[in-house]
């Protein structure tokens, strides 16, 4: 998992790779829109499973799915956990009781500490939405180069700084993953033990100790990057050709994804309104009917 | 002919600093040159290249006065991305400046930039990578290359748009010999194929120097010395003025009042020979240091080591047995990829193995042990603590076995040349500081084994040296000592034993003369022999694989007795 190539970009030959990242890139605004819109389960985990698909597609490997699976699984059990013990809304069922009111002190101080049917529901919910965000994420920094992200950003008038400090970011992150193994591996033969101490002032002076090196290190490599960079002719003033072109194809395709993005929005809007009763039609009763199951 | 670099009175000044880098530097390159800058760590000479692209003063900031001029342009007149089409810029760690994700598109960046239509640019890139020798890895992924590779590649990136001048900062420090002599091959190749103007920063003169035509010696901001190689050979003396290192041959020649204008084994043997007339040698006739160590008590014992990092992954140790007695000051020798750093973390405990056994005075490894020190290649990673003395004493506080102001730790700040450092930021020091920080903090806690991963790389030869006398000390007083390096020179002349690694196995395991001289070996291993070996080679058929037992024999053999034994300044 600390391994550096892992979370590097790799070159390929499959669809996804070959995708335009501008693409790629109107690909995940538009699921991260229509995940915010939709609150329909079925339809959350129908956009995961494209979401897996398309790793299916980008032929991610083994080690990458791991990592996949590793981060789902962790967001998926912190949301539902944390939803199902802190869900405040009503209706709430209660599916079990981990602390009786009755119980001295604690029981009585919060008044019981329960697991809501609805939180859980809802957490899982909220985990579908990050598990499709951090899948596509995943999946446009494995198979997009660095290089042709910093010219997408930059042809759409993005700031150079802001766009360089985003690409670097993201170059250097498998970086630093492989590198707090090493510091932690350096700390770890120095004797050193984070965490026999638990008190506050130490959690924190080793959280310090553990990212100065690690910092120090980074901002070297961006430093030298930033450099490397500028002298091969890349910077804030060049007027380069855009020699990468969208293909037609592609740009219909993430036309219809927006147009899609935009309908979506409009019929949630008219959902909302006939919920509420603002405006309602009842000849489009069957359509209310879909959209209270999909949306 | 006009010059292609010429310096005029530059005087640069960073930011936030009240003292010059670099001051009063008068200099001129022509077309064609290949120029070697080198100096000790900290004099100016990164600083000096960056502002012939134009880094400085445009990215760096800072005061500069005085004029550089690239082919008769003014840099502070033109904007870095100007500049990058005159002057191409290598950096020292091939990783840190390589952006894409394919060789290919590597390469293409620059042309892009430069706004070169797509079918001219695969010609370009296409015809480039051929001059380096990459051609076969055209669409090969970045991550798929070794360390040489990577840094060729960092050459073609720049090559592409065909500057006129390439400057490279330190591009060979982090090679092994086999990267750093394809490296040197290509600069070679396109400073007379192109007629490209080369000017290289380095310390490992014994590789460059061969190479270059002219060089330029800095210290303290300032040009010291600067002339051509063969008036550089004749003057060796700068260099240890500077604390440089000079190709063996040389420093052999030089002992033995020798002129030699060339850094090549045959003409220094055939310099030697004119002065002095050596008979063949006979079995036993020279003397070689270390071979009575062997019967000490183990201090680690290794029995049918086996490890790989997956089930069925690819097998990375194979059937080590080994026994390295206490206080051998020990070389662990091999190319990349030998198992050279796994196997020192089978003996720090970071690693099980798979099959076989690690024993530390009779004990078998388990996981991390105290009395087993480990210096990492990057010393950076060991440096977390706010000054230089809480460093030191870091572990020993943690302990609580002794105080952070020990007369221990004072004694190592003082022999590793960190005195009035204490209070300093560690991560803020330069590198060979740095590494000299990590070694303190390790040795303060007086293990019974230090184990160093490369210490020597990008170190000068002043530092290596420092480095190396606080571990023999060490080992003086019963320490072990185990060191990965791939230089040769450096092994041979410190340490007692010599182990090779090939994919994962050990292939030899000896005194340097043993190891050294077979060559089937070194060429297993990619190491180079010692120059200092090849010449005794020819000069009488020896085996003396340092320039000290080089000397000594021919003064002994010649002068009669060995009264002015050799004095390395």
């Amino acid at each position: 998992m600390f391994a550096r190539n892992v979370w590097e970009a790799t070159p390929g030959y499959t669809i996804i790779h070959n995708l335009d990242i501008r693409t790629k890139l109107v690909m995940l605004i538009s699921f991260a829109i229509v995940t915010l819109i939709i609150d329909s389960p079925r339809s959350l985990f129908l956009l995961f499973c494209i979401t897996l698909f398309l790793h299916i597609i980008g032929q991610s490997s083994w080690e990458r799915w791991r990592i996949l699976a590793i981060f789902i699984l962790l967001s998926m059990w912190g949301s539902m956990v944390s939803q199902a013990i802190f869900y405040n809304q009503e209706p709430r069922t209660i599916m079990a009781c981990l602390i009786s009111p009755t119980v001295p002190i604690l029981g009585k101080w919060t008044g019981g500490v329960f697991i809501y049917r609805e939180g859980m529901e809802y957490g899982a919910i909220q985990a579908l939405r990050s598990s499709i965000m951090l899948g596509l994420g995943f999946l446009l920094s494995w198979t997009s180069d660095p290089r042709q992200l910093l010219r997408s950003f930059l042809s759409w008038k993005m700031p150079y700084e802001l766009a360089f400090m985003l690409i670097t970011s993201l170059r250097f992150l498998p970086v630093i993953f492989q590198e707090t193994a090493i510091v932690l591996t350096a700390q770890r033969l120095r004797g050193f033990q984070p965490l026999q101490s638990m008190l506050p002032h130490r959690l924190i002076q080793t959280a310090f100790q553990t990212l100065f090196p690690i910092l120090a290190r980074t901002l070297r490599r961006a430093a030298t990057l930033a450099s490397s960079v500028e002298c091969r002719g890349f910077g804030r003033e060049v007027h380069r050709l855009n020699n990468c072109v969208w293909p037609i194809g592609e740009k219909f395709l993430c036309f219809m994804m927006l147009l899609s993005v935009a309908g979506l929005f409009i019929l949630k809007a008219l959902d909302m309104m006939q919920f509420n009763g603002i405006i309602y039609f009842s000849t489009w009763r069957s359509l209310y009917d879909v959209m209270k199951i999909w949306m | 002919m006009n010059p292609i670099v010429r310096i005029r009175n530059v005087v640069f000044t960073y930011k936030n600093r009240s003292l010059p880098t670099l001051s009063h530097i008068n200099l001129d390159i022509e077309q064609g040159d290949f120029v070697l800058l080198t100096g000790a760590t900290g004099c100016g000479k990164s600083s000096l290249l960056k502002m012939l692209n134009g880094l400085i003063p445009h990215e760096n900031g800072g005061l500069l006065t005085g004029e550089v001029f690239i082919e008769g342009y003014n840099t502070q007149d033109y904007s870095i991305a100007q500049l990058s089409q005159m002057v191409g810029m290598v950096f020292q760690s091939p990783d840190d400046q390589i952006f894409s994700t394919t060789v290919f598109d590597e390469v293409a960046f620059i042309l892009e930039n430069m706004g070169i239509q797509l079918e001219d640019i695969a010609c370009r890139v296409h015809e480039t990578l051929r001059l380096v020798g990459m051609f076969d890895q055209l669409d090969a992924s970045v991550h798929a290359l070794s360390g040489g590779q990577k840094q060729r590649l960092a050459v073609a990136s720049v090559l592409a748009a065909r500057p006129k001048v390439l400057v490279l900062d330190e591009p060979i420090s982090q090679l092994d010999p086999q990267g750093a002599t394809e490296l040197l091959s290509v600069l070679e190749y396109i400073n007379k194929k192109l007629g490209m103007t080369i000017i290289i920063v380095e310390h490992r003169l014994h590789e460059v120097m061969p190479l270059c035509r002219r060089v330029v010696i800095m210290d303290k901001g300032q040009i010291v010395w600067a002339g051509t190689r063969d008036e550089a050979f004749c003057c060796p003396e700068i260099f240890d003025i500077h604390g440089l290192r000079i190709p063996q041959t040389i420093d052999i020649c030089r002992c033995l009042g020798v002129t030699v204008r060339s850094a090549e084994v045959k003409d220094a043997v055939l310099a030697i020979q004119r002065q002095y007339k050596l008979p063949i040698s006979e079995v036993g006739a020279e003397s070689f240091p270390g071979e009575s160590l062997v019967d000490r008590t183990p201090a680690i014992e290794i029995d049918q080591l086996e490890f790989q990092y997956e089930n069925k992954g690819r097998s990375i140790l194979q059937d080590i047995h080994l026994a390295i007695p206490t206080g051998q000051f020990v070389a662990l020798m091999g190319n990349n990829g030998a198992g050279k750093s796994t196997l020192l973390h089978q003996i720090s405990g970071l690693l099980k193995p798979v099959k076989g056994q690690v024993r530390i005075g009779g004990e078998q490894v388990n996981g991390i042990r105290p009395n087993v020190g480990m210096v990492l290649q990057n010393p950076d990673f060991m440096l977390f603590n706010d000054t230089v003395a809480e460093e030191i004493a870091f572990t020993l506080r943690f302990k609580k076995t002794e105080d952070a102001s020990s007369q221990h730790c004072q004694e190592l700040l003082k022999k590793l040349g960190l005195e009035g450092m204490e209070s300093d930021f560690p991560l803020a020091l330069s590198r060979g500081q740095r590494l000299r920080v990590a070694i303190a903090a390790v040795l303060a806690c007086q293990p019974l084994i230090v184990l160093l991963d490369e210490p020597t790389t990008g170190q000068d030869i002043g530092h290596i040296e420092d480095i190396i006398l606080v571990l023999k000390e060490y080992t003086a007083r019963g320490g072990t000592v185990i060191f990965c390096t791939h230089d040769t020179e450096v092994a041979a002349r410190f340490a007692e034993r010599i182990i090779i690694m090939c994919n994962g196995s050990i292939i030899a395991d000896g005194t340097a003369g043993t190891v050294f001289r077979q060559k089937s070996v070194l060429d297993a291993a990619g190491l180079k022999p010692p120059a200092a070996l090849l010449i005794a080679q020819e000069l009488y058929q020896g085996e003396s694989v340092t320039v000290k037992e080089v000397v000594d024999y021919v003064r002994q053999k010649c002068v009669g007795s060995n009264a002015g034994v050799y004095d390395n300044p």
